[in-house]
């Protein structure tokens, strides 16, 4: 797998997990406005590094299967291969 | 007026205001100073509160570590990075891990 690919999913791996920890302190901190910046910054951040995978190497997610003429996440190999 | 709760700073934090100091000597007012349970019984931080009841400090936002830490330390916050301590009772055989 290119060094490339695997930066890639490392730094989604990564600011995915931020954000899932930064939920749970926002799930009681609902108010907390540093919280909130910080996970729009990080949502921002993470919606465009999934842009760059799936225009890259393919949709990592089966929610981002463009081709409308063949089921394309079939084809791709697996985001592990 | 019933000054039980009332507890001077120096005094040895037994609830009714004994002034001797607990460190070196026996304060002579009945609580034994060397043993855990007595000492941390006399000097809750929750007393007055509702016993039976499991008590969390609020968490305050603070300073978080970079992406690459958290996914590493598994949090994103440096006050709830603590180790796995596993606690054995003090004198409890040569078991490894912490002590309490």
């Amino acid at each position: 797998m290119n060094q490339d690919k695997n930066k890639l999913l490392l730094y989604l791996s990564q600011v995915s997990f931020a954000i899932n920890d930064l939920v749970l302190f926002l799930d009681t901190h609902p108010c907390d406005t540093n919280a909130l910046n910080y996970y729009q910054e990080l949502r921002k951040a993470r919606k465009e590094a999934l842009a760059e995978y799936t225009h890259k190497y393919g949709p990592l997610i089966n929610y981002d299967v463009d081709d409308a003429c063949y089921w394309e996440w079939v084809k791709d190999p697996w985001p592990w291969e | 007026m019933n000054n039980m709760n009332l507890r001077r700073p120096n005094d040895c934090g037994f609830r009714n205001g004994c002034t001797e100091n607990m460190n070196n000597r026996n304060c002579g007012c009945g609580h034994n100073a060397k043993c855990d349970a007595d000492s941390s019984m006399n000097n809750d931080a929750l007393s007055g509160l509702p016993v039976g009841i499991g008590y969390v400090p609020w968490q305050q936002w603070c300073k978080v570590y970079d992406l690459a830490k958290g996914l590493n330390q598994g949090t994103i916050f440096p006050i709830l990075d603590l180790p796995f301590y596993g606690c054995v009772p003090r004198n409890c055989g040569r078991c490894h891990g912490g002590a309490l």
